[in-house]
């Protein structure tokens, strides 16, 4: 038999026999598993992977210098600068800080901006517009995805557009709004707001540098000035530690005992927590097990419901004049059909399911920076579990039968 | 004389049970001509069924020659084998063994598609073509549940007529139906012997006797003439 007859064949039998719809629903349910299963957990790893990669502070070693009481100057700051993979050094009361735009407040926006500490090694990726020097002062790169508020969750779970086009705000200038506080016979109490203008000058895309989207990188000056204006009385009796920016977080610890060595108390602050990712690889593992188990069951099962109709088959066709290759080569292109129909059903759902998810939480990821992209390892990895161990259990299968004496699988028939 | 399609020299099939030699068939010589319509009789457990396996292939002599058109096909392998019944043998069943999920005509294209290089349009037309002619054009696209037993017979005639075989192999055929398509069959199983085909039919029934050209009965694995 042909390959298209033997294809026409093996069509027309899978559709007219419903024990054969049970089979396909079933691998159509795990194919739909393992792609979720497979999705999620490549996703979430790399997420993970992406925001020990973009965070920061998997980087930053916090230092205090020897003599907390004195200002600290160019005998802490350049030799610590100097130190092979350092790339910056900055007082961490300056690396961020919250305050509130007027300029934006309107609408479903209050205003709430996170102004971060911009240098050459801390600017993301600009997208438009330009970087600057870190003596500059009033400018600022901002998310591409604006949204300068605190988190609502409102709006952020669900599909309205809230994002301002950064893009279109390059060029644009806002207005800060820090509250001053001050003490007062011990009390912390406001007096006053103190105003900053800033010009955007880049954008960045936030989905890439996991920055909320309401982040505005600005130099340290002026980060600086705003705290001194609004935070320093009430801060006054605290020592803040500096952060030292390392290249990549394998060298935290050749350059925390740099700085130890240099008589400077170095403390790498970041804790990298694998426990979830282990969890979760754990879990999937398991529930990747199960899948395969339930899938050897399901085809058994199949096999021996269908032995007989198999044996009758293969009797029949041996009995006309069919070689044992064409009889393989018809039940394996059945077997074929029957995986890859439902599989690519699955598919088509899972495509369905991902395009809603994007459509109902697409504010959600890009206030959290996640990208939902679509991961083609696990349509590949879903389908070698549902196709390779059918196929292969089925060949055997089938071969076996196929090496029976005609007259015996005949009757078997009668 | 006729032309001798089939040649069988001292045939003999031996079965094992309990460790005990069972005789089934003991040293058979016998020739089957072209255009000869042959009845086996016997009772059951005569080794009928045994002889018509073997000579269609589908079961293996324990000793003894073969010859089919001349030509020796005793120790032929697996593969020739299934050639030789594609092109030489058409078979019927007694219970039939129409495939289910296959309408009528699909059941008779299904000897016709071995053949890599048949198109499935053609080979359509042609199972077409042989219904109509066993007067069965109104059950071409019915299912074999959607047939009575004569009818589902008729098909199988029409399935084993497919590659226009030259010998017609027939096990029973009128086992599970009335006197009437029994009948019916058997004259449609006389006709293709008078058309030139060699025609081998096991059957208890009486009734072949008024269609057989040759009639032998099995009794203990030998022939009776």
């Amino acid at each position: 038999m042909n390959f298209v007859n033997a294809m026409k064949y093996a069509t027309i039998k899978i559709f007219r026999n419903h024990k054969n719809f049970y089979f396909m629903l079933v691998i159509g349910i795990f194919s739909l598993i393992l792609l979720m299963i497979f999705t999620y957990q490549k996703y979430m790893t790399d997420i993970h992977e992406k925001y020990l990669n973009t965070q920061l502070f998997y980087r930053e070693i916090s230092v205090m210098p020897s003599d907390i009481t004195s200002d600290v100057d160019a005998l802490f700051y350049e030799p610590i600068r100097s130190i092979p993979h350092v790339l910056d050094i900055y007082d961490s009361r300056y690396g961020i800080f919250y305050t509130e735009s007027p300029t934006f407040k309107e609408k479903i926006y209050d205003g709430v901006i996170t102004l971060k500490y911009g240098s050459n090694a801390t600017f993301p990726k600009i997208v438009e517009g330009n970087i600057f020097e870190s003596n500059a002062t009033g400018v600022a790169i901002c998310s591409k995805n604006f949204y300068p508020s605190s988190y609502n969750t409102k709006d952020i779970i669900g599909s309205n557009d809230i994002f301002l086009d950064g893009e279109e705000l390059i060029g644009k200038t806002f207005k800060t709004e820090s509250k001053i506080y001050k003490r007062v016979d011990g009390d912390i109490i406001e007096n006053g707001k103190y105003l900053k203008e800033f010009k955007i000058i880049g954008v960045f895309d936030n989905t890439v540098s996991m920055d909320t989207p309401n982040t505005c990188y600005v130099s340290g000056g002026d980060i600086e000035d705003i705290y001194k204006h609004t935070m320093l009385e009430v801060n006054s009796d605290v020592y803040f530690p500096y952060t030292v920016l390392v290249d990549d977080k394998n060298n935290l610890g050749e350059v925390g005992n740099a700085i130890n060595t240099m008589g400077y108390q170095a403390d790498v602050t970041s804790i990298i927590d694998t426990e979830y990712i282990s969890k979760l690889r754990i879990i999937s593992i398991v529930i990747i097990i199960i899948a395969i188990i339930s899938l050897l069951v399901t085809i058994f099962v199949y096999l021996k419901k269908n032995a007989l109709d198999n044996s009758q088959e293969i009797g029949l066709l041996k009995a006309i004049g069919y070689k044992k290759w064409d009889i393989i080569k018809i039940n394996m292109a059945k077997m074929i059909e029957m995986i890859l129909i439902p599989y690519l059903l699955s598919i088509f759902i899972f495509e369905i399911i991902f395009f809603l998810i994007e459509l109902l939480f697409k504010n959600y990821f890009l206030y959290y920076g996640y990208s939902l992209n679509h991961l083609i390892d696990a349509y590949f990895y879903t389908l070698e579990i549902i196709f390779i161990l059918p196929i292969i259990i089925n060949f055997i299968f089938i071969v076996k039968l196929t090496k029976k004496k005609t007259i015996v699988l005949i009757k078997e028939v009668i | 004389m006729n032309k001798i399609l089939i040649y069988i020299k001292g045939l003999t099939k031996k079965y094992q049970r309990n460790k005990e030699d069972i005789v089934a068939l003991d040293n058979i010589n016998i020739k089957f001509e072209i255009g000869k319509f042959y009845a086996v009789m016997g009772h059951s457990g005569s080794g009928k069924s045994t002889l018509i396996n073997i000579i269609g292939l589908i079961e293996t002599a324990t000793s003894g020659e073969y010859y089919l058109n001349g030509k020796n096909i005793s120790d032929f392998n697996e593969n020739e084998k299934a050639n030789i019944r594609a092109k030489y043998f058409g078979f019927i069943f007694q219970d039939y063994n129409l495939d289910p999920n296959l309408k009528a005509y699909e059941n008779v294209m299904l000897p016709m598609l071995i053949d890599k290089k048949v198109k499935n349009k053609d080979a359509k037309e042609k199972a077409i073509k042989l219904l109509v002619s066993l007067d069965l054009t109104h059950r071409i696209n019915h299912y074999p549940k959607e047939l009575s037993g004569g009818e589902q017979q008729r098909v199988a005639i029409a399935r084993a007529l497919a590659n226009n075989p030259e010998i017609i192999l027939a096990d029973e055929p009128t086992g599970n139906l009335d006197k009437k398509n029994e009948q019916k069959i058997f004259s449609d199983l006389k006709k293709l012997s008078e058309s030139g085909k060699c025609v081998i039919v096991v059957s208890h029934s009486l009734e072949i006797k008024e269609y057989a050209d040759v009639i032998f009965t099995l009794e203990d694995g030998t022939i009776r003439w």
